[in-house]
């Protein structure tokens, strides 16, 4: 079933066209990477799908009802955005923050429960927090904020997750963890949306692929269709380097999770 | 027929007058100041009158407002007072000093007529300012009828055995204490002064508290400006203020009376008198 | 858990402003029996000192209470909408746009009871709004501060200029009232002018701590958990106009209870502002009955203004803070 829908999307900001006739179809357990180069409106149509903006032309369904048919707290439970400057604005503690994430589930004078303090704990030990948990946010290196804002988005428990460069900030270490905590979000039955500009990365972990390029859709399908040599030069305007054999090899090369290594030791070497 | 005694006397005669310095009533005096500005009105001939201050035409501080709508005005300053030419200007001692030094050093005689805090203040300066004026007689006679009112009054409250209290309560609170016209004036009138029963001395403030404990039966005022706002304004609204006084209203006894120490305290005096009916 | 030892917490201050409370009522420049006096309040004829009970020191120590706990809420709820902590109804325009509309009705007005309170709100409306239009949506402490210094002195000029035009002879003398704030003299009557005004503005405040906190975040992603900003910013924004616009028509700009308060809450709450928004409530109410507490215990004869003593208090404290903000700004 389609979670989200939306067809002939269009918008104008400040007096420019950012996108127009964009479709866009979310499955349950699907992952879908949204590319393109800078300015091509990634980051606009998620702020769409999330709420934040509405869309001039084009409709927008989720789970089958218009997207105003809802309102806006009720959708906050089943959609979590993720920023791309994500920030706290006071140097609250880090379980504090991903505790706000529990928001749209509490009615105004409803206190927390077990139930959200289960979700924040899950979220926390999900993205590694827990030994961060009492820390200020102020304190935490750029790498570790962006995983108490992730935790956050995940405390919620949505169905689907739209992050906007959720990897941006983070080492290739801590970007293979946030993309596998994203994988298997889809894998347990929710869906995600991720704006990426590190095409490996898409590849790699994401179902399909939607490459923008000024304000429309180049192409959507599996990466090995939309990472073409023709879509790649006409949106990025780069190609592929000659001398490796193939697209889907390129493409498939990927880093690996693993123990670190042990210094080698300077008295057993030859 | 000239015998010795007659030539003797005459010579006695013609020295007395020729010894006596010639002191005719100055003919153009020039005042500078309200209070000075009212005696001159009271107590000089018409064409004595050179010039009274500006503030002698307000009928708000001027007891003599209207006599003095006839006469030039001035504003104290240098090149009026030497357009006028006056031959004596009459000063109050808060005149700025500066102009009266300027003025004496030009060659003109000012007198400083000092302010008043006592009715015995008041008689002195009517006696002084007579006198400069050459109408000593004129002076006694305004400090008779005066005196003949107040006793009057004095007589009369001396007689009841109450003396109930009252205060005069102003804007910000401020009141009359001990050593001001006004306590004077309530004491003659009959009335028990709760300011200076509660040791305010001069001119202070009294604070609402004491105010309320002190029970005073009749509040005055003498504010300036009646019918405009201000914040030390509806200080005298309180709604303690009329259950204390049982409803009396505030009894206003204009600012004119008390300005300027001078014979008009008997009007005040015999209103403050009436209040007590 | 932080959320129990913030209820604790509450019911600290309640108590100590209950405390508070009672000993202003015994403070008087004579010693009053107390419990005598509310007796005889109760009773058809009011004796003496049953009015000064009910007339001189009642409304003093609730028109502070209000007065105090309405510049705590208020400030806690420009920081949190602000995100910046040094937004407070002093620095903001709030209470000098209040004085402003309050100058203008009691010097120049025809008299009726309401006008003094809707010039100070439609006044601190106006002069929030500038600010905010000056500032900028997502200002610094700099162009909080400068935008906030202009409206103010703005303001100042004008009232000065009104005081000294206006009929009275007194009102020149008042720009210190107006300016420092004061809570001498003050009826019942003033207390009802300030009330509705206050209990409306405190209304409306009400509810908005959760969309505060969520803020926290950032304008975009609260948006996307559901708060809907600009109907925020509209609430927050009336709620301190009526509320501080009332108290400050009847009391005159007392300064630095906003800014001060949250400061103080936060190292025993956290930084969540929802959080912070009853407790500075409380905590501002504490502050100024202590405040007015210690004025009235000067020697008599010395009139010094209750916004003397928080200016003494709150410009240093505020030095400090601007000093120290910069380790927290995003």
């Amino acid at each position: 079933m389609n979670l989200i829908s939306a067809s002939g999307i269009g918008i104008r900001l400040g007096g420019r066209s950012i996108l127009q006739q964009v479709d866009i179809d979310l499955q349950q357990g699907e992952m879908l990477g949204l590319i393109g180069p800078n300015g091509a409106g990634k980051s606009t149509l998620l702020k769409i799908l999330s709420g934040i903006l509405q869309p001039d032309q084009g409709r927008l369904t989720f789970r089958g009802q218009p997207f105003s048919s809802h309102d806006r707290s009720t959708r906050a439970r089943h959609i979590s955005y993720l920023s791309q400057q994500g920030s706290a604005h006071w140097p609250i503690t880090v379980r504090q923050l991903v505790a706000l994430g529990r928001l749209p589930h509490l009615g105004p004078w409803q206190r927390p429960g077990e139930r959200d303090r289960l979700a924040i704990e899950q979220a926390m030990q999900a993205t590694d927090l827990l030994g961060l948990a009492a820390r200020s946010v102020a304190t935490l290196s750029g790498g570790e904020k962006a995983r108490v804002l992730l935790a956050r988005a995940l405390a919620g428990e949505p169905a689907i997750l739209l992050a906007d460069e959720p990897v941006a900030a983070l080492d290739p270490a801590h970007q293979l963890d946030v993309m596998t905590l994203l994988r298997r979000h889809c894998d347990a039955g929710g869906a995600v949306v991720v704006v990426l500009h590190d095409l490996h990365l898409a590849a790699h972990f994401c179902d399909r692929l939607q490459l923008l390029h000024q304000g429309m859709t180049l192409e959507t399908g599996p990466a090995t269709r939309v990472l073409s040599e023709a879509n790649l030069q006409r949106a990025y305007g780069i190609g592929i380097r000659a001398g490796i054999p193939s697209v889907e090899q390129a493409l498939a090369l990927a880093w690996e999770r693993r123990p670190a290594a042990r210094h080698p030791d300077p008295a057993k070497a030859g | 027929m000239l015998t010795l005694r007659n030539f003797a006397a005459c010579v006695l005669l013609l020295a007395i007058l020729l010894s006596t310095p010639v002191s005719a009533a100055p003919t153009r005096v020039a005042s500078i100041n309200l209070c000075t500005d009212q005696l001159l009105l009271l107590l000089a001939d018409p064409g004595q009158i050179a010039s009274v201050s500006r503030l002698a035409l307000e009928p708000e501080s001027s007891f003599m407002a209207e006599a003095a709508s006839g006469y030039p005005v001035n504003d104290a300053k240098v090149e009026q007072l030497l357009n006028l030419d006056p031959e004596l200007i009459l000063a109050g001692g808060f005149s700025p000093r500066p102009l009266v030094r300027l003025l004496r050093k030009l060659g003109y005689r000012v007198e400083v007529v000092g302010a008043t805090e006592d009715i015995a203040g008041i008689r002195a300066n009517i006696r002084k300012v007579a006198g400069l004026l050459g109408h000593a007689p004129r002076g006694e006679a305004l400090i008779a009828s005066m005196n003949a009112r107040l006793q009057a009054v004095a007589g009369r409250s001396a007689s009841t055995s109450r003396r109930p209290i009252a205060l005069f309560y102003q804007p910000r609170g401020y009141t009359s204490g001990r050593d001001t016209l006004q306590d004077q004036a309530l004491s003659i009138a009959g009335w028990r002064n709760l300011a200076a029963e509660s040791a305010v001395s001069g001119y202070g403030h009294i604070g609402l508290e004491q105010l309320l404990a002190g029970q005073p039966e009749q509040l005055f005022t003498s504010a300036y400006a009646p019918g405009t706002r201000s914040l030390a304004q509806r200080l005298l609204q309180h709604p303690a203020l009329r259950r204390i006084t049982a409803g009396r209203p505030v009894i206003n006894i204009d600012y004119r009376y008390w300005i300027c120490g001078g014979p008009m305290i008997a009007d005040a005096v015999e209103a403050l008198a009436q209040a007590r009916h | 858990m932080p959320e129990q030892r913030g209820r604790w917490l509450e019911g600290l201050l309640a108590l100590l402003l209950a405390t508070l409370f009672i000993t202003s009522l015994f403070i008087g420049s004579n010693p009053l029996p107390l419990w005598q006096a509310a007796v005889d309040s109760l009773g058809q004829d009011p004796t003496v000192i049953s009015l000064i009970l009910t007339e001189v020191r009642l409304p003093r120590a609730l028109i502070a209470l209000f007065a105090g706990a309405t510049l705590g809420l208020c400030g806690a709820a420009m920081q949190g909408l602000l995100r910046n902590p040094l937004a407070s109804p002093g620095l903001v325009g709030s209470s000098s746009g209040a004085a402003l509309g309050a100058v203008l009705m009691i010097y120049f007005g025809s008299g009726s009871w309401f006008q003094v309170p809707l010039g100070g709100i439609l006044g601190s409306l106006g002069a929030t709004l500038l600010v905010y239009l000056l500032a900028g949506r997502q200002a610094g402490s700099v162009t909080l501060i400068l935008a906030g210094v202009a409206v103010n002195s703005l303001a100042l000029a004008v009232i000065s200029l009104l005081l000294n035009l206006a009929p009275s002879p007194y009102a020149v003398q008042e720009v210190v009232l107006w300016m420092l704030g004061s809570i001498s003299d003050l009826s019942l009557q003033d207390f009802s002018i300030l009330l509705p005004g206050t209990l409306l503005g405190w209304l409306l405040l009400v509810g908005t701590g959760r969309s505060l906190d969520a803020l926290t975040l950032g304008e975009e992603t609260a948006r996307s958990m559901g708060v809907e900003l600009t109907r925020l910013r509209w609430r927050i924004f009336i709620a301190v106009a009526l509320a501080v616009g009332s108290a400050v028509s009847v009391t005159g700009s007392i300064g630095f209870i906003g800014l001060v308060v949250p400061h103080l809450m936060r190292p025993l709450v956290g930084f969540l502002p929802g959080r912070l928004l009853p407790l500075s409530a409380l905590g501002g109410a504490i502050l100024l009955l202590a405040a007015d507490i210690s004025v009235r215990l000067l020697p008599a004869g010395t009139d010094v203004k209750v916004g003397v003593i928080t200016a003494l208090v709150g410009a240093p404290f505020f030095l400090y803070l601007v000093i120290r903000s910069r380790r927290w700004q995003p």
